[in-house]
């Protein structure tokens, strides 16, 4: 890989490369440039993720004619993807070198070889949320259940904003958590439910489930379990994957016709 | 952290985008952190994914350690209170007034009848400063820090 | 069993084109319906944002009401289509965290002043026998292990 980013460098292709650079033994997110190539001796990728294309995106913010170059998981492609349809960068400008990890998109947790959440502990397995389980683990539960684990989950919201803050593709100007009108900011804890039922309704369509959410949340709240629902109820209601192409989420347009139908007031009644 | 919208110039063609790796300097945890630092200008806080104390987690403190670097709101100058109201003042006038309030209050009531108060936001360096000071030159031990309240 | 004594507070969103002026007919037509709404009147179903909505249930609302055109009636084109996207997601979302069957969303134009009534009736039927919202009240019995 040294290599090939010499190769991007040298012959003008990327102007800067992110990846990573060794430091004592830890793997620290780097940019490496065409004047400093001895450093490339350095580069080394260990399991620890960093959302090397929200650093692209920000890198282009502050310097548009730059030609990025960076090494890119599958979340990543996904990510980008999202971020280019909202034009938060020129893909034309950025250059990948991939890197093998999940062998399928989207897939469930396990199969993400990068990402081994610790296993849940018997208290939180009784009263909380298993990170671990599958949205469909959680359907047979009646809904006063339901909430009362969700509940349990999101009162332990320190409201550090680490889930939004190293969300590859959270890139609002001004974050609806934090306006003072819609969330008051600097309140303790964090109104439960909407404080993060507010982040999983801006996650649909957006949400390419890179996990980096769960990774930074310092009270292990299962937040890829439930941006993972999201998708799943957006790609069952619109057949729309984000991340899959370089096409709009149906929230970012009105649309010229019906696609759904609508729900009779009886449908879903205490039997349940 | 907000998307860096404003093209950043500096003529020249050599991008200068590093991570600096450090300790959070608020609590008693000491979290390792990145700065993002863009041409010499401190633009994000970033958590150390691989630190063994905080493994790629920070608190709203340690997220936005950056913002206190560079507010606007830091102090150009020291000041003094006139008449209710803070006033710009040298350093000499500041230093001058301090050592004589604080010898007067000393002499009224005694070494214990000041306190200092030390902050995070400054080096270990000058809290150690701090600290020497309040015990040797002032002669009492109330001392602490704004991070034990 | 709720107690009959249990009045369901529910937010009506209503558009201004056409759900609105069916409950202006209705009252004018002295139709009787239930006086558990609050309306709010909004210019366009889709203006109805999911902040508003889980602002709602987060202050204590029972149920969430919106209403707009028809399809092909929205007064802005194509309001309406983005509505039912956005309603849809948030009750299949809001049925994944347990306060589902509590947003409902219809569509009634300005000369329907019996369906108006017969929706809002049947809505605040339905809040009604499920109770008040989980969210309301001091205990909230939210917790596992589950209280009565």
């Amino acid at each position: 890989m040294k290599e090939q980013v010499r190769d991007l460098l040298e012959n003008h292709r990327v102007d800067v490369f992110l990846a990573y650079k060794d430091l004592d033994g830890h793997q620290i997110p780097w940019a490496f440039d065409r004047d400093n190539l001895d450093e490339l001796e350095d580069l080394e990728v260990g399991p620890a993720r960093y959302p090397l294309d929200k650093l692209a995106a920000r890198l282009a913010g502050a310097k548009p004619e730059l030609k990025i170059g960076l090494i890119a998981r599958d979340c990543n492609h996904r990510a980008l993807k999202v971020m280019a349809a909202g034009h938060q960068l020129d893909l034309d400008k950025v250059e990948t070198i991939s890197l093998a990890c999940c062998p399928s998109k989207l897939q469930d947790h396990a199969a993400c070889s990068y990402l081994e959440p610790e296993p849940a502990g018997a208290y939180k397995k009784s009263v909380g949320v298993d990170n671990r389980a599958d949205p469909q683990e959680l359907e047979p539960l009646r809904p006063k259940e339901r909430l009362a684990r969700w509940s349990y989950e999101f009162e332990k919201c320190i409201k550090c904003y680490g889930c939004r803050n190293i969300c590859p593709v959270c890139y609002c100007q001004e974050c609806s958590l934090e306006h003072p009108d819609l969330i008051s900011p600097g309140r303790l804890p964090p109104e439960t439910p909407i404080f993060h039922l507010t982040r999983a309704v801006h996650m649909a369509g957006r949400c390419v489930d890179c996990g980096l959410c769960e990774e930074a949340c310092p009270m292990d709240i299962p937040l890829r379990l439930l941006y993972r629902e999201v998708n799943r109820i957006v790609l069952r209601l619109f057949d729309f994957q984000a991340g899959a192409d370089l096409s709009q989420s149906p929230f970012n347009f009105l649309g010229d016709k019906m696609t759904l139908e609508l729900k009779p007031i009886e449908a879903d009644q205490e039997a349940r | 952290m907000r998307l860096i919208r404003k093209p950043v110039n500096t003529g020249g063609n050599e991008l200068d985008y590093k991570f600096i790796p450090s300790i959070c300097s608020y609590c008693g945890v000491g979290c390792g952190v990145l700065f993002e630092v863009l041409e010499g200008r401190l633009m994000g806080t970033w958590p150390q994914k691989t630190h063994p104390v905080n493994q790629g987690r920070l608190c709203i403190k340690g997220w936005n350690l950056h913002e206190f670097i560079t507010s606007p709101m830091r102090l150009k100058s020291p000041l003094l209170k006139v008449e209710g109201r803070f006033q710009r003042a040298t350093w000499e006038e500041a230093l001058a007034r301090t050592a004589a309030g604080l010898k007067e209050v000393i002499s009224r009531s005694g070494p214990d009848s000041v306190g200092v108060l030390v902050s995070a936001k400054m080096t270990n360096e000058e809290n150690y400063l701090a600290q020497k000071f309040t015990r040797s030159v002032l002669g009492t031990n109330n001392v602490d820090h704004c991070a034990r309240l | 069993m709720a107690e009959s004594a249990f009045e369901p507070k529910i937010l009506a969103f209503m558009c201004n084109w056409c759900t609105y002026g069916a409950a202006d007919l209705a009252g004018v037509s002295r139709l009787a319906y239930p006086p558990n709404i609050r309306p709010v009147r909004v210019m366009c179903s889709a203006t109805v944002s999911p902040h508003y909505i889980l602002r709602a249930f987060q202050d204590g609302a029972d149920g969430v009401l919106v209403g707009g055109c028809h399809p092909g009636d929205c007064h802005y084109l194509a309001g309406n289509y983005m509505t039912i996207k956005r309603i849809s997601f948030l009750q299949e979302l809001l049925e994944f965290i347990g306060l589902g069957g509590r947003l409902h969303l219809d569509w009634i134009s300005s000369a329907e002043a019996q369906k108006f009534v017969a929706v809002i009736t049947q809505f605040t039927e339905k809040v009604k026998k499920m109770g008040p919202s989980p969210l309301t009240g001091e205990d909230l019995n939210r917790r596992l292990p589950l209280g009565a």
